[in-house]
């Protein structure tokens, strides 16, 4: 191939560092001096770091990801050398030399990488093979055309978890009926520890998401909002005791509320697999209690219009083996979990090169078109945390302390960092602007914001319960 | 609707059902589109408590499937955008990365404004994504407002309209207009106003008088400086009136601006006061002249009037008549001490020194000194007005040995103001014995004006002064590199003061800069005379002065922006 490979932006690749002392670090790695060898091709990005020691550091970035590799003692994903590595390229790629072959070294990983990634195809063909394989045999009603069934046997171990559920759950409806009977508003010398029992009730029953539901419940000042949160979760207590009624979609989304989502097989094996050519909106990480990091990925199918959700964590600052880059577009297969609003996927494949043209706005739809979408998905998904907004041509209104996205007559509430306000009405200059965020039902999480003069996004953040 | 059955279930779930009976009467008259829904829960075989619930819960949902928007309309009206910036952003990639080196906190200040006006000389304006941390930067460094205002762009005099803390950062027009004063910052109708009276004196007195009662006393003190242009007998009326304004800082211009006037009632009451104050005893047949001077011993009623300061602090050096002395004296033109006293400045400072009331008088003339070169600039310099200052009266007190005892920010000011030459003049001497004394006074001079906002006078530095300055710095920064020091006060003043100077000195200057040998590494043991602490701080010292150079240089070699047709260049 002798088309060139994207250069990644200053911003981006900043953007993909693990935490803040990386990046910094990763400047401090700019000199020429420490760096003598550099070079690049159409795959790969690769350069040798002079550091204290005698041996110079070998970092090499694989372009199509972008993944890196690198021989210094890091763990973390990206190091500083990767990302030193990519500012570089961004700042001056005449510095890269682009000789006949690559070195050894970094072949070899190539190689190796392109082996495993044959394989792991290989692999998942015989799985879909296996399932139409199963499909195709004679169904109940003699009709070998019906969609395939998937396997929904239950095994002996779900039975249990479901068991334990059940007795969790009909303790807390006891309890919240209690409470509820009694008054929200007496408040007894135990029942701020009642609640954190209930929590720790839920985390014994193996329903362990409904502990941060009633830890936010716990915290809530506003009287009608913790109403709403304990109305939502007898909903919930109630599609459980109905669950074998329950559409498979609704079934999904209640074992995912509770904090038992399929697991990675089942969705392959289950879900929906959707081919298309897949643009990344918005990502946002973040830090959880206990060090838990949680990374979003936001994605929008050019020709389908789907949307789609990837989540992955990590732990302390290791980072995410896999990027994105946001603005940008891949063909590749994404498999949906199965839900009424089918939301959060897996991506299974992904092109080695990126769409022409990433970082265009793409079109976008209306106003309205977009929020009825949000509206029908938590409809039909009462728990639903989190749906993705697009909204072209907004006017950024700050009015006091509060922020402001307006359009089509609308005016949305923003959730913005405080101290980013400046730079978003510096990027917007009273103009309109292409946003990307989560909407909550009540305000926006801002993630991305795309104007004339640069896009903005929001990066990593310590987190809370929403 | 939703909203209003939420409210009525709230208060049943707070107080409890078992003490509210209303929860299905309630859920039977709930209206469309609800009512069948809520209906069925009306006549549901649970409890009171769990039906809530479960009310609660499906109101909970349609809350966030339908809630959370405002009408656009119902938002204040908004501000106008943004006004198309006729200026390119330096916006690649390789620039921008140069702008947010300048944010890191190694960078000398000097350095900061040479970049950044270069970048405006150069015809570029900052990418929006980089204003706000420029404009934190200007806030927090006032010598860097006028470079930031140069290369902020419509872009970044909007964002500051837009944040009120930003609207301290100055930002002068290079030509106001009348626009400038009709809807302009406090800055910009300064500017107008100054510019006015270059050209015509009487009319911008005229405009400012009749603004004057709708103003506030910040705004008041703000334009009174712009009397200091062109200032003449014809406004001494409009000044007497200032003396007795309620705010203070404007009570104190005007007493300034008025010892300018020599013929002035304000200046002739001052000659009074002096006349009863100080006594000169004849000797040898009038041939020796013994001056004498006694302070007041009350205070008199009239002071408040003509803007003596009577608030003296508690802590303060001076005793209570030294400090009306000192009043006095502050408020009285330079010119009138050699001509009174027939004597020269110098022999003025000698002749306090033998009094009891040498702190109160050094200091009143200081401040007098300052105030007149501030506003009339130094006789026999071409920008000189009426009032302007002997150069004599700087040379003295910057030369007197009390001098040395000032805090850098009352000397520093007197030091820019004398011209060119003779400011070199007292430097070359100096140079060789005391480079870093030199340098450092050098560093806060050159950067003066841009506090002053004269930022026009900002970095002069006489090329023949800089070279032997910069090679006196190469050699003694080589020798503390080696291991070797004389003094190691004289050592530590390098650290802050030479990467400064690097920013100041001729482009010339630079290679020799480059080419210092970086530190050797220190042998614990060994037997140079550097102490191995001092070593370790001296160290990063070569870093940091080639990344000035470095970056001196990358901005020096900024492209001059392509000036575009069109005018419309966002």
């Amino acid at each position: 191939m002798t088309t060139t490979a994207t250069v990644l932006t200053t911003e981006a690749v900043l953007a993909l560092a693990p935490d803040d002392a990386s990046a910094k670090a990763a400047r401090g790695l700019l000199a020429p001096a420490k760096w003598p060898t550099l070079g690049h091709d159409a795959a790969a990005a690769w350069g040798e770091c002079q550091g204290s020691g005698s041996k110079p550091y070998q970092t090499q970035v694989d372009l199509s990801g972008p993944v890196f590799k690198c021989s210094c003692p890091s763990r973390k994903f990206p190091c500083k050398h990767g990302l030193a590595l990519l500012l570089l390229r961004a700042q001056d790629t005449s510095r890269f030399t682009t000789p006949a072959e690559p070195p050894e070294w970094v072949r070899a990983w190539l190689e190796g990488r392109r082996e495993r990634a044959e394989k792991q195809e290989q692999k998942q063909q015989k799985q879909q093979e296996a399932v139409l394989v199963a499909a195709s045999a004679p169904t109940a009603s003699g009709d070998p055309a019906a969609a395939p069934i998937p396997d929904t046997t239950p095994t002996a171990r779900q039975d249990k978890r479901w068991q334990r559920i059940d007795a969790g759950l009909e303790e807390l409806a006891r309890w919240l009926a209690d409470r509820v009977r009694r008054g929200l508003a007496v408040q007894t010398r135990e029942s701020a520890g009642e609640w954190q029992t209930m929590a720790a009730r839920m985390v014994d029953a193996q329903a362990g998401a409904l502990a941060g539901w009633l830890n936010a419940a716990a915290a809530e000042s506003d009287s009608a909002a913790l109403l709403a949160r304990l109305g939502r979760l007898q909903l919930l207590i109630e599609a459980v005791q109905r669950r074998a009624t329950l559409d498979a979609g609704v079934l999904a989304d209640v074992r995912a509320t509770l904090g038992w989502p399929l697991d990675r097989d089942e969705v392959l094996a289950r879900g929906e697999a959707v081919d298309d050519v897949w643009r990344v909106d918005g990502q946002i990480v973040e830090e959880r209690e206990q060090r838990l990091v949680e990374r979003r990925v936001w994605l929008s199918g050019r020709r389908s219009g789907r949307r789609a959700l990837l989540l992955d964590f990590s732990h302390g600052t290791t980072g995410f083996e896999t990027s994105w880059i946001t603005g940008q577009a891949r063909a590749g297969r994404l498999v949906f979990f199965p839900s009424a609003a089918p939301l959060r996927a897996l991506s299974v494949q992904r092109e080695a090169v990126p769409e022409s043209g990433d970082g265009e706005a793409p079109v976008l739809a209306g106003w309205d078109d977009e929020l009825d979408r949000a509206a029908a998905a938590m409809a039909a998904h009462a728990w639903l945390p989190l749906w993705p907004l697009r909204l072209a041509g907004a006017a950024i209104r700050v009015v006091e302390d509060d922020v402001w996205a307006c359009g089509d007559g609308h005016a949305l509430p923003l959730n913005v960092p405080v101290e980013q306000v400046p730079t978003l009405l510096a990027l917007a200059g009273g103009g309109l602007v292409d946003l990307h965020g989560e909407w909550d039902g009540r305000t926006l999480l801002l993630l991305t914001l795309r104007s004339e003069d640069g896009l903005w996004q929001i990066g990593r953040i310590e987190g809370g319960a929403r | 609707m939703t909203e209003p059955l939420m409210d009525r279930l709230l208060p049943i779930a707070l107080v409890g059902t078992e003490r509210s009976p209303g929860l299905r009467a309630l859920l039977r008259e709930v209206p469309a589109p609800l009512t069948g829904l809520m209906q069925a829960l009306a006549t549901a075989p649970e409890d009171d408590a769990t039906v809530l619930l479960r009310a609660a819960g499906v109101l909970a949902v349609a809350q966030r499937v339908g809630g959370g928007l405002a009408a656009a309309d119902a938002l204040p009206e908004a501000p106008a955008p943004a006004r198309s910036d006729a200026r390119p952003a330096l916006s690649a990639e390789a620039h921008q990365a140069l702008l947010q080196r300048l944010l890191g906190e190694d960078v000398p200040d000097s350095l900061r404004h040479e970049a950044l006006s270069l970048v405006a000389q150069r015809g570029w304006r900052l990418p929006a994504a980089l204003l706000p941390p420029m404009l934190a930067l200007a806030l927090r460094l006032p010598m860097l407002r006028s470079a930031v205002g140069a290369v902020m762009g419509e872009r970044g005099r909007w964002l500051v309209q837009q944040q009120p803390r930003w609207r301290s950062i100055v930002e002068r027009p290079a030509e106001p207009t009348e626009e400038d004063w009709a809807h302009g910052s406090g800055a910009a109708r300064l500017a107008f106003l100054k510019d006015e009276r270059r050209r015509d004196p009487d009319a911008a007195r005229e405009r400012l008088i009749a603004e004057l009662a709708s103003l506030a006393a910040r705004e008041r003190a703000e334009l009174v400086e712009a009397l200091a242009v062109g200032l003449s007998a014809a406004d001494e009326p409009l000044l007497v009136k200032l003396l007795r304004d309620r705010a203070g800082d404007v009570r104190t211009l005007a007493a300034q601006l008025l010892p300018r006037l020599p013929d002035s009632e304000q200046s002739a009451w001052l000659a009074g006061q002096w006349s009863a104050l100080l006594r000169v005893e004849s000797a040898w047949l009038g041939l020796k002249k013994r001056w004498h001077v006694e302070p007041p011993t009350a205070e008199d009623p009239a002071w408040k009037t003509r803007a003596l300061d009577l608030q003296r602090p508690r802590h303060d050096g001076l005793g209570e008549r030294g400090w009306w002395l000192y009043q006095l004296a502050r408020l009285t033109a330079p010119a009138f001490w050699p001509a009174h006293m027939a004597m020269t400045p110098t022999e003025l400072i000698d002749w306090a020194r033998g009094t009891d009331w040498k702190d109160a008088l050094l200091r009143g003339w200081r401040e007098a000194v300052l105030a007149a070169a501030g506003s009339a600039g130094v006789a026999g310099e071409p920008d000189a007005q009426p009032g302007a200052v002997d150069a004599r009266w700087l040379l003295a007190l910057l030369d007197c040995r009390e001098a040395p005892g000032w805090p850098a920010h009352e000397v520093t000011p007197l030091r820019s103001h004398l011209p060119l030459a003779a400011r070199t003049a007292l430097w070359r001497e100096r140079v060789g014995s005391a480079a870093a004394d030199v340098a450092g006074e050098v560093v806060r001079t050159c950067a003066q004006p841009l506090i002053d906002g004269r930022p026009e006078q900002a970095g002069q530095l006489d090329p023949a002064l800089a070279a032997s300055l910069s090679a006196a710095m190469v050699r003694e920064l080589t020798d503390l590199f080696a291991g070797r020091h004389a003094d190691e006060r004289r050592a530590l003043a390098w650290l802050d003061t030479a990467p400064e100077l690097v920013a100041w000195l001729p482009l010339a200057c630079l290679t020799a800069v480059e080419a210092l040998p970086a530190p050797a590494a220190l042998d614990p043991n060994a037997s140079a005379t550097t102490s191995y602490w001092l070593h370790h701080r001296i160290a990063p010292l070569h870093d940091r002065l080639q990344q000035t150079v470095a970056l001196r240089r990358a901005f020096h070699a900024l492209p001059v922006a392509a000036v575009s047709s069109s005018t419309d260049f966002r």
